[in-house]
Order: C-alpha cells, then structure tokens, then sequence
C-alpha cells in the first residue's frame, strides 16, 4: 500500500505532479486509463500535493503517521539468571569473533556479581546473615 | 607516568554509596546511580558485605578489542582505559565484552562510559570515608606468575563452557 493516497474525489487533473518540488509524483497514460504514481524515496512530505490539490483529494495524513514496517528478525539472547534482553545472537557472534572467545550470556549487574561467591568464601563471617551472627 | 590502580577493600565498605553519588556528580554532573562509574552491590539484603566495583583497567581489555570504532586505547600515562566520546558510536559492543560488567552505557546519550581514574585523582577514593577504595601502586613482583596460573585456569575453564 502506498503512503500517498488519494481520496475518490480526486479526478486525475495533476495539479499535484505539476507542483511536487521533488519530482515525486508522476503519471502514465495507457490504453484508455491514466494511472497517478509516487515515489516515497524521493518525496519530502512537504505537503506541497496536499496543498495545491483543488479537489481536496489527498490525504496527507497517510504521509505523517505510517505504520512501522519490520526491518528485520533477529534471535535475542537474555541474561541467563534474570532475562534482561541483551544483544542478539549475531552480535554475540561478532563479539565472540573480536574476542577470540565466547561471552557469557550475562547482564552487567549479573557480570559484576560473578566474583562474590569468591568474597563471600574469603570473608564468611562477615557475610552471614544478621540473625545467625548474633 | 604512574600505575597507581583504585584498590578495593570490600571489608571496610559500608554501603552509604557515598562513592556513587560523588562518581556521578563528578562525571556526569547529575547525582544518578546509573551514570555513576562505580557501583557498590549487596545481593543478599541481608548480610552487611557491601561489594564495591569499577573498572580493572585490564592489561589486555575485551572493551578495546571489540570497538569496532578504535574509539578506546590506553592511556600509558595513568595506566587506563578510556574511551574517546567523539568516536563512540554506541554499538554496546564494549558494553557487552566487559567481563566484570564495569561499563556503563548512557541510554540517553547514546554512549559509552567508563572510569577513568578522573585523571589521576579519583573522587570515589577522596569521599570514602570508611577507606574501603584507595588509589595504590599495585604490589608487582608476582603478577607474571599470577598472570601465567590465571591464562592457565582459563585455558582449562574456558574448554569446559565451550
């Protein structure tokens, strides 16, 4: 479906390729129909269609609100402990291929808390549990 | 020229993040946790260790590796890692290598932080009351052999998870 849409009010007058300042619209004559076309690449939205058109026929409206198109689908990896959205699969391949190793699927907060079982073993009186100390 | 490295006492550490809120402020001029550079952690909530982390300022660093961007080197002068903010593109690549998880990515500036020993004097060591951060030389003489046992355990290690 194309952006820019025209309303049935529209009667192929080209009052609208005429004016488009990027050469965005255009038109063909075939047979015994005559067929309006726009090329959303090189179309400003500037509105200059909308404007001109003497029979309130196009409906700008479509140009500045359109739905999102998907780029493109990629497998998520999240942190194994919590489920934190990470990167992707190919981005964990890129970085495992810069780095010469795999990273651990880990969030910063989960990375950073590796090393506290090791603390936790050097200190242990100091970690227990409030009641249990006492 | 120094290799001076902050120090991390986490016994003396009580948790008043006083460390956070200077980092923060100093840094990025706001006081927010999440732009701070160091992060206290206490995952049990019920014990009282209260765990201090930064950045290592690694020999050998992951987030320099990854940059696709050459937008981090080291700093021979201070012995650290830093980032070039003009470079960064924000890719969370460096974000993603830290082991230790001590990169910081500002969401809303779309860029990567780290420490960077605030140029030779670091406000977390100035405010820690307690003395649980310092800025020391590091004791030397065995890193060769600690660095040699450590790429050996890893060698063994990382077979294992692979």
């Amino acid at each position: 479906m194309s952006f820019f849409q025209v309303n049935n009010k529209c009667n192929g007058c080209l009052a609208c390729v005429q004016n488009c300042p990027a050469t965005a619209l255009s038109y063909r004559d075939i047979g015994d129909k005559r067929k309006l076309l726009h090329n959303m690449t090189r179309c400003a939205r500037c509105g200059n269609c909308w404007r001109v058109c003497p029979q309130d026929a196009v409906e700008f409206q479509h140009l500045l609100d359109g739905p999102w198109d998907d780029v493109t689908i990629m497998d998520l990896v999240r942190c194994v402990v919590c489920g934190e959205p990470l990167y992707t699969m190919d981005f964990s391949n890129t970085l495992a291929h810069k780095l010469d190793k795999n990273v651990e699927d880990l969030c910063p907060m989960h990375r950073k808390t590796l090393s506290m079982d090791t603390w936790k073993r050097v200190f242990p009186e100091k970690t227990k549990p409030e009641e249990v100390k006492k | 020229m120094t290799s001076k490295k902050i120090e991390v006492n986490p016994v003396n550490c009580t948790g008043c993040m006083e460390c956070e809120v200077a980092c923060s402020l100093k840094q990025a001029g706001v006081n927010d946790s999440e732009l701070s550079r160091i992060h206290v952690l206490n995952v049990n909530r019920d014990d009282d260790f209260y765990l201090p982390t930064t950045c290592q300022q690694c020999e050998d660093p992951p987030c320099l590796a990854s940059c696709p961007e050459e937008a981090i080197y080291k700093d021979d002068e201070l012995d650290r890692v830093v980032i070039d903010s003009e470079r960064c593109i924000g890719c969370k690549m460096c974000f993603s290598a830290c082991p230790t998880g001590a990169m910081g990515f500002d969401e809303a500036g779309g860029r990567a932080f780290k420490c960077d020993l605030c140029g030779g004097n670091p406000e977390c060591v100035r405010v820690c009351e307690p003395k649980a951060l310092d800025y020391v030389e590091p004791y030397k003489p065995q890193y060769s052999r600690m660095c040699k046992s450590a790429n050996k355990f890893f060698s063994v290690m990382g077979r294992k998870a692979a």
